[in-house]
């Protein structure tokens, strides 16, 4: 494994940036907030209830809150906090928004067992429903490609497929985000909003996104979805158990993606859809621990990567029995 | 202070003061801004999902219509050069109309940019200090450093100029020449860095091509100057400004020359797109015939490439070029025909088929059309606004003498 | 009686019920939220697999409770036979086999002790330890699900492997999985997803 050293500074330079900014923010911040404070309390209508109010203020310091990655522990905790508790006044339901960060020592890896996979599609089920994706556009992370045997590019293959699976002759390939080591999406992001985690997870800050749709043109995976639309997700299917950089409730005009369900693999669990695959043809695990499953695969297994030639490093493997 | 107020208020009043033709005109640019502005007010509402766009082509005529215009800006200060560097008379006194078209070009250009936005009230995360400015590493931040720094040099330098002659000064040439050579490079560096911008996505096959820089810059440098062909015969009939047929012989030499480097590249595209037809050329295979029936755009593709080099041909025989009744024609043939092979024919095929070879169309809906009608509305009311005052004061009828009140029989 | 006789796989010795402290464990000290190794290990009624020096992965119990064999077949004796099945069915009547063309039952369980399987190789194995079985033959499949690359993993990644025995994915007398109807129909064409 490469340690990332390619884009080392790249990082070195975020995080020159980060630091510098944190303490300029904060008086902006204050006066911007205090500005805008003023102007809302002076419109509220006296007959606003304390709830109308407090959603308000809610809303008011979701616009200014700060990026992410420059919160102190205590701002990540309020903004949390205050997602919750906006999820309780808005939808009436109880939500747990999770904010740990990457393990130690943990790099994630994902395998792929072509001749595995079925195309049942339990896979995008359950993905949708673990990450809360828009079901009004049909927002799925993962596309399963139906192949002809003997041919390799997935632009040979059919997602759209309906009938009764598997066919003979046929094999099944599924994408996602592959969770690069060198992502073209991160780098092209003008604000920094999508960025690489210690652990290899590409996560977006949702607040900071502001839908330029530039990561998604520089994806060659096809692995990034926007919400053209505000996301709908019924009350009852909302999965409460969220994480802020991952499943949480999206708002229209931002980016969203899949991130190897960090809400469970952090603590973990599998991926939703490495739970749910049926054939076991999906192998999740750490790369830097030499006795994980998918370590085995790769040095036992004859493997490949989509458009490996791109130098985009996914770590997100192919194999076959 | 008080004279620059002046300047300003007069030059508010030039702006609104005019025949019932140029009423008329204004009332056309305005209906069309109301028309884009309701269009915005439901994509606000509803999110970009009112255009066409999708996941599939996630860019429409929104950015298609950004990178045109980065070119029209470009190549309105293609004037510049002859008119500083060479010292040609003629150009120098047009030289302020190409950078008034750069202006509002540019100013459509950061408008389409800011329509195309899902999140324009977030659009202050990607300012430096305030936000988090991702710099060096995206390209669209070089963008946004490159178009407004010569979206500031092409506002400052003319109204450095005109606001001296205003005054009845003469503009000092050390201070204003520098920054007009600077803005020199730095046309080339807008639509370079706008090119970068598309060649930097690394698996968009149809836009990875070393090519595409130059070819910016030659489609600019034919669309911008033919513009100003026709802005010139519209002001000659329009106005008693003096503008003499040398300087729009020379402007078509250089719409002549740069549209030759356009073709020529055009070819050497056309050539390997389709010589050995691959996986990566099956964008370049929708464009021009459609891919397992869909076509959309193959109509327009071949429609703008025959217009392209009919005009060409037609403006290279000098009998021709010089009879403006043809070379306006043509000049307006060019720039359509450039409009549509640089926005729609560069833009949406990048994305057909996707990455992983999937075949979704594109086509924009009313709401888009309106926004890009009203953006397009906006950027001719301000090219009116700077060509109407900037003439004026070129005439002599505007200036501080006369006070700000100007009797609309002008023009 | 083999009862008590340990079985040899091939290049395969087994430790019959007596696990040894696996030699190493994926996981750090575990967080909040995640199981602990001895819950996981009770809550899947794991075993250790019973293969030299793969004592720290762990095979889960069977999803659904099996029959009780012994309740029929007593070691040693002529099973015990339904008398109320009509004449021509005899026990496991409806049991197809599908198994590489010609199996039958006595290709893999053992005539006296049916409850015991036994390979061609004359290798014995319990219904807990089928994977040993199905390996004898499978030995490709055999080792990559003892690697990691067949088979699946019932647990998350982190912390304690347990995996599922052959089978409880592949049904040993139809080992072929069925065919099904895919879920979750993408939209990827605009036209459709307005539709919705």
């Amino acid at each position: 494994m490469k340690e990332g050293s390619k884009t080392c500074s790249e990082k070195c330079f975020a995080d020159m940036a980060l630091k510098k900014k944190g303490s300029r923010r904060g008086a902006l911040t204050a006066l911007l907030g205090g500005a805008a404070t003023a102007a809302a309390s002076s419109a509220s209508a006296a007959m606003a209830t304390d709830e109308e109010k407090e959603l308000k203020r809610i809303k008011r310091n979701e616009f200014f809150q700060k990026y992410y990655r420059v919160m102190t522990e205590e701002e990540r905790a309020t903004t949390v906090a205050r997602f919750e508790r906006k999820a309780k006044l808005e939808q009436g339901i109880e939500v747990k928004i999770d904010d740990t960060s990457a393990r130690p020592d943990v790099m994630f890896g994902y395998a792929f067992n072509i001749s595995k996979c079925e195309g049942s599609r339990k896979c995008v089920d359950a993905c949708v429903k673990e990450n809360n994706q828009d079901r009004a556009s049909n927002i799925q992370y993962i596309k399963l490609f139906e192949m002809e045997g003997g041919v390799g590019s997935v632009h040979g293959g059919d997602s759209e497929y309906s009938h009764e699976v598997p066919v003979d002759g046929k094999y099944y390939l599924g994408t996602q985000c592959f969770q690069c080591e060198n992502p073209p999406c991160t780098k092209s992001c003008p604000t920094g909003a999508t960025w690489k985690e210690a652990d290899g997870i590409v996560v977006v800050d949702y607040n900071w996104c502001i839908g330029c749709r530039y990561c998604e043109a520089a994806c060659p995976y096809f692995a990034r979805r926007f919400n053209w639309k505000e996301p709908e997700v019924p009350k009852e299917e909302i999965n409460p158990k969220q994480h802020y950089l991952t499943n949480r409730m999206r708002m229209k005009g931002v980016m969203e993606k899949c991130t190897y369900c960090a809400q469970r693999s952090r603590h973990g669990k599998l991926p939703a859809c490495a739970e749910a695959c049926p054939t076991g043809a999906r192998v999740f695990g750490n790369l830097l621990d030499p006795d994980s499953e998918i370590r085995w695969i790769l040095a036992n297994k004859k493997v490949f990567r989509l458009k490996e030639d791109l130098g985009t490093e996914p770590t997100f493997w192919y194999y076959a029995d | 202070m008080k004279t620059f107020l002046n300047f300003i208020m007069s030059g508010l009043a030039v702006v609104f003061t005019g025949s019932v033709k140029y009423y008329l005109w204004l009332g056309l640019l305005l209906s069309l801004m109301l028309a884009g502005a309701y269009g915005y007010s439901i994509q606000l509402k509803e999110g970009l999902g009112a255009t066409g766009m999708h996941d599939h082509v996630s860019w429409g005529i929104y950015i298609s219509n950004f990178i045109f215009f980065v070119g029209v800006a470009a190549g309105g200060v293609m004037l510049v050069i002859p008119a500083y560097v060479m010292k040609d008379r003629d150009f120098s006194k047009v030289v302020l109309i190409g950078e008034g078209l750069a202006v509002a070009a540019l100013i459509m250009a950061l408008m389409f940019v800011l329509a195309d936005l899902g999140g324009v009230t977030r659009f202050w995360h990607m300012l430096p200090v305030i936000g988090f400015f991702h710099f060096p590493q995206s390209m669209l931040t070089w963008d946004v450093l490159v178009l407004n720094g010569y979206l500031a040099l092409n506002l400052a330098i003319p109204a450095y100029i005109l606001y001296c002659r205003y005054q009845g000064k003469e503009p000092i040439k050390k201070i204003y020449v520098p920054f007009v050579i600077l803005s020199v490079f730095w046309a080339f560096g807008i639509h370079l860095v706008t090119a970068f911008l598309l060649v930097g996505a690394p698996d968009k096959t149809f836009w990875s091509s070393a090519i595409l820089g130059p070819r910016f810059l030659a489609s600019a440098f034919t669309a911008g100057p033919a513009l100003i062909i026709i802005i010139f015969s519209i002001i000659r009939q329009t106005s008693d400004y003096k503008i003499s047929d040398e300087t729009i012989d020379k402007l078509s030499t250089v719409v002549m020359f740069a549209a030759y480097a356009n073709l020529v590249m055009l070819l050497s595209e056309i050539f390997k797109e389709f010589y050995w037809s691959s996986e990566h050329t099956a964008h370049a295979r929708y464009l021009f015939f459609g891919l397992d029936g869909h076509n959309a755009v193959t109509p327009f593709i071949w429609g703008s490439v025959v217009s392209n080099v009919l005009a060409t041909v037609l403006i290279s025989f000098r009998s021709l070029r010089e009879n403006h009744a043809v070379l306006v024609p043509a000049c307006f043939v060019l720039f359509i025909a450039i409009w549509i092979e640089k926005g729609l024919g560069l833009v949406i095929p990048g994305f057909i088929p996707s990455s992983l070879g999937e075949i979704v169309e594109y086509l924009p809906t009313l709401v888009e059309i309106l926004v890009t009608l009203g953006i397009i509305g906006f950027g001719l009311f301000t090219l009116t606004a700077l060509l109407k005052v900037f003439i004026r004061i070129e005439t002599g009828a505007m200036d501080r003498n006369k006070g700000w009140w100007v009797s609309p029989s002008a023009k | 009686m083999l009862k008590n006789s340990l079985i040899a796989g091939m290049a395969v010795c087994v430790f019959a019920g007596c696990s040894k402290e696996p030699e190493h464990i994926y996981s750090e000290p575990l967080e909040q939220g995640d199981y602990d190794r001895q819950e996981r290990i009770a809550e899947h009624r794991a075993q250790p697999v019973e293969v030299s020096g793969y004592a720290h992965i762990y095979v889960a119990g069977p999803e659904t409770e099996r029959k009780d064999c012994a309740r029929c077949h007593k070691p040693g004796e002529e099973p015990y036979r339904d008398e109320s099945l009509p004449p021509g069915q005899d026990a496991h009547w409806d049991i197809a086999i599908h198994h590489a063309g010609d199996m039958e039952c006595f290709s893999c369980h053992k005539k006296e002790d049916p409850a015991r399987l036994v390979s061609v190789l004359d290798k014995e194995a319990r219904l807990e330890t089928a994977y040993l079985h199905c390996g004898s033959c499978h030995k490709d499949q055999f080792q990559s699900w003892l690697g990691g690359a067949h088979g699946k993993r019932v647990t998350g990644w982190l912390g304690v492997r347990i995996i599922k025995n052959c089978t409880d994915c592949h049904d040993p007398h139809v080992p072929a999985r069925e065919t099904t109807l895919p879920v979750a129909q993408p939209t990827i064409t605009p036209e459709r997803a307005m539709r919705h």
